[in-house]
């Protein structure tokens, strides 16, 4: 056990950098968990995807747009970049079972991660920052020592998160499109007869999860500082553990998975220092792990049955 | 031209076998007699890579299920071999043993919870192994078991040519061979588990999970030994890959090269066993040919100053390519090709192909490549094929007792 173990401040700032971090991973499972519910497909490329719509918004921003503005622009082309891969790339091979499928995203993922590679080079970059981001930039609550603060960058992602939700929740259970996905996530062939454009609805979700994607990039980047090729390779694994904790077909459960995943990973290493350096991936696959043994649905996953 | 007829297990089939295996084994002797110390290298990193990938077919290929942390399994027969022989001073062949176990029980530990459910937790648990493995290695946890962290951990092993070794091979040579044998064991013992009792129930639970769970295979067992065994192979091919290289970092073992396994393997044929030579081909030669070519060329040159990652496009590329156009990889291609001048046909068969009913048409076709045979395992078939002209109207009286999947469409 950590000697701080008992310092309130310490345990404060242990959860709050884990709820920062979890909604992070809540949104990329978010992202990953728009696909999968209608397509019963995971987008092995979405964090490479979420990293070019990154690099997206530092070109615009060095081209003298406004941060937000070019955050804006960055999720409109990533919207049309996810849709339009879907109906290009992913389509044609969906009636060839799942296997093709995901290898295509593999070869995605080896596609983008060159490019934005080949492009911007492999020197990390500093990335664009939406939220204030300087040293006095927080809210203080605990005078300490050792003082406990929060970041606006933190207030900012948690707030995002929140938004995020609920414009997901008007936009699935207040729309007509939301219906049709819905309508299709629940029974794809049902809502083929009922006239829903199924096809559609598949680019919708993908759409919808690339610009997530890009959202989500935009603020990895900003609580790291920098920006590089591999911006999202360890958050896209976090993002699939979420969504496993969570369930692979449900966005509440996306959401609270990646929050407990964020607290765990944070509190874990911090009470227990046992564990030296930076483990979280270990964590993240035991996490993983202990739920496919105990409930592999996830907490808020539907159990799939198969008939014969 | 009429193809000529060849009965399984025949003399006549044998010995066409038979030279197939001796021009294997004279072209593998004529590669260090023949080439430089560098190219032999190159080979026998090809060698380290087929038998990894390899292990993949097994699992993707022939089960049917996704493994995404193949990198992690070569990773860790690599840095098993590298410790043991760097701080403990083990003989190389001593650490393949512990190598390849160590690889099975990280197969169990990580199989098992997965296995027992269906689809793409595989994929999803293996990645996130492949992911983590190459981050542990450099933290604390993993230098404290001798990693060497970061910068990767060197290892020299050295082989004189031995003695009674007659043919005038360089030491690097010698190494190539003794690779070579391995690896040729590894592949024997493959081909014999595809062909066995295990191996029927492989392609029977990727073709049909339910209709082999019927006829009395257990699912999770079946596919957990099995992607234990693809682990195992994975780790020997790390094992294999230190006597080609005098390091192993975690940049090596990263995600990346899972991703290229996987291209490989879909590269030279999942469900094959042979196509894991072509795969472990273009994995050593396709970057280095890429990144001549891209040096070579000013304007992609001027874009980067690692032209390795044009070699990453290309794979990408190629991997799509292939899901797309050639589904079953080049060893399925190169069998069909090879059935326009020789075809061979199950003893069973041989009655039916040996009196043609036209005489010119008999075109069998099909009763190739054992149990991979026309099943892609990427994908499955969309419809039965077309090419056999033979099938479509014997099969409701005389049942193919060889292959009853065939006629099954998924």
């Amino acid at each position: 056990m950590s000697p701080n173990a008992g310092n309130p401040a310490f345990l404060l700032q242990l959860v709050s950098s884990g709820l920062t971090n979890g909604a992070l991973f809540a949104l990329v499972a978010l992202a990953i968990v728009l696909v999968y519910k209608t397509t019963s497909h995971i987008n092995l490329a979405q964090g490479e995807m979420a990293t070019l719509g990154a690099f997206g918004v530092f070109e615009l921003t060095r081209h003298g747009f406004p941060v937000w503005g070019a955050v804006g622009v960055a999720l409109v082309l990533s919207f049309c970049f996810g849709a339009g891969l879907e109906r290009g790339l992913i389509r044609p091979l969906e009636r060839r079972g799942v296997f093709p499928v995901i290898l295509t995203t593999l070869a995605l993922f080896l596609i983008i991660n060159a490019v934005v590679a080949i492009v911007w080079g492999t020197q990390p970059v500093p990335a664009p920052r939406p939220f204030p981001n300087s040293i006095q930039d927080k809210v203080d609550v605990l005078a300490g020592p050792p003082p406990f603060f929060i970041t606006y960058v933190a207030l900012g992602i948690l707030a995002l998160l929140v938004l995020v939700l609920l414009l997901l929740w008007l936009l699935l259970e207040r729309t007509k499109l939301g219906l049709g996905y819905r309508a299709v996530a629940a029974n794809r062939e049902a809502a083929a007869v009922m006239g829903i454009p199924v096809g559609r609805m598949h680019m919708f979700g993908w759409g919808i999860a690339a610009a997530l994607g890009t959202l989500t990039a935009a603020f990895v980047a900003e609580t790291g500082g920098t920006q590089d090729f591999n911006l999202m390779g360890s958050i896209l694994i976090f993002g699939l553990a979420a969504a496993t904790l969570g369930g692979f077909d449900s966005v509440p459960g996306a959401a609270i998975g990646g929050l407990v995943l964020g607290l765990v990973i944070a509190v874990v290493p911090g009470v227990f220092t046992v564990i030296q350096g930076d483990m979280s991936l270990v964590i993240a696959l035991a996490v993983m792990l202990v739920v496919l043994l105990v409930r592999p649905q996830g907490l808020f996953g539907t159990k799939t049955l198969e008939r014969v | 031209m009429k193809p000529r007829v060849l009965v399984e297990g025949s003399r006549r089939h044998r010995i066409w076998q038979g030279s197939g295996l001796l021009l294997a084994v004279l072209v593998v002797l004529a590669l260090p007699l023949l080439l430089q110390d560098f190219w032999v290298g190159q080979f026998s990193l090809v060698v380290a890579y087929s038998v990894a990938v390899l292990g993949l077919n097994l699992v993707t290929g022939f089960t049917g299920q996704i493994s995404l942390g193949h990198g992690a399994f070569f990773g860790l027969g690599a840095y098993t071999t590298a410790i043991l022989v760097s701080d403990h001073g083990w003989a190389w062949a001593a650490t393949v043993p512990v190598a390849a176990l160590l690889g099975l029980a990280l197969g169990f530990a990580v199989g098992l919870p997965a296995l027992r459910l269906h689809g793409l937790y595989l994929a999803v648990v293996t990645l996130a192994v492949g992911v983590a493995f190459p981050v542990v290695v450099s933290q604390p946890i993993g230098i404290a078991l001798g990693t060497g962290g970061v910068g990767g951990k060197p290892v020299q092993i050295t082989w004189g040519k031995p003695l009674w070794f007659g043919l005038n091979v360089s030491d690097k040579g010698w190494t190539f061979l003794v690779m070579a044998a391995v690896a040729g064991a590894l592949f024997w013992l493959a081909t014999g588990l595809v062909r066995s009792r295990t191996g029927r129930a492989l392609v029977t639970l990727r073709d049909n999970e339910t209709a082999a769970a019927i006829s009395g295979i257990w699912p999770a067992e079946v596919k957990t030994v099995t992607f234990a065994i693809s682990a195992m192979y994975g780790a020997i091919g790390g094992a294999l890959y230190l006597l080609a290289t005098p390091i192993v970092s975690p940049a090596t073992v990263g995600f990346t090269i899972t991703l290229l396994f996987i291209t490989a393997m879909v590269l030279g044929g999942a469900a094959t066993i042979s196509g894991a030579w072509i795969g472990g081909l273009a994995m050593v030669f396709l970057p280095y040919y890429t990144s001549q070519w891209a040096g070579d060329l000013t304007f992609l040159s001027q874009l980067t100053d690692q032209p390795g990652l044009f070699a990453n496009v290309i794979y990408g590329l190629i991997l799509i390519v292939f899901i797309y156009f050639v589904p079953a990889g080049l060893v399925p291609l190169l069998t069909r090709l090879r059935t326009r001048f020789v075809v061979i046909v199950p003893a069973e068969a041989a009655p039916v192909v040996g009196m043609p009913p036209g005489g010119s048409a008999t075109s069998p076709g099909e009763p190739d490549g054992a149990l991979a045979g026309p099943t892609p395992a990427i994908g499955g078939p969309a419809e039965p094929t077309q090419e056999s002209g033979l099938q479509p109207h014997s099969y409701p009286t005389h049942p193919d007792p060889e292959h009853p999947a065939r006629a099954t469409p998924r």
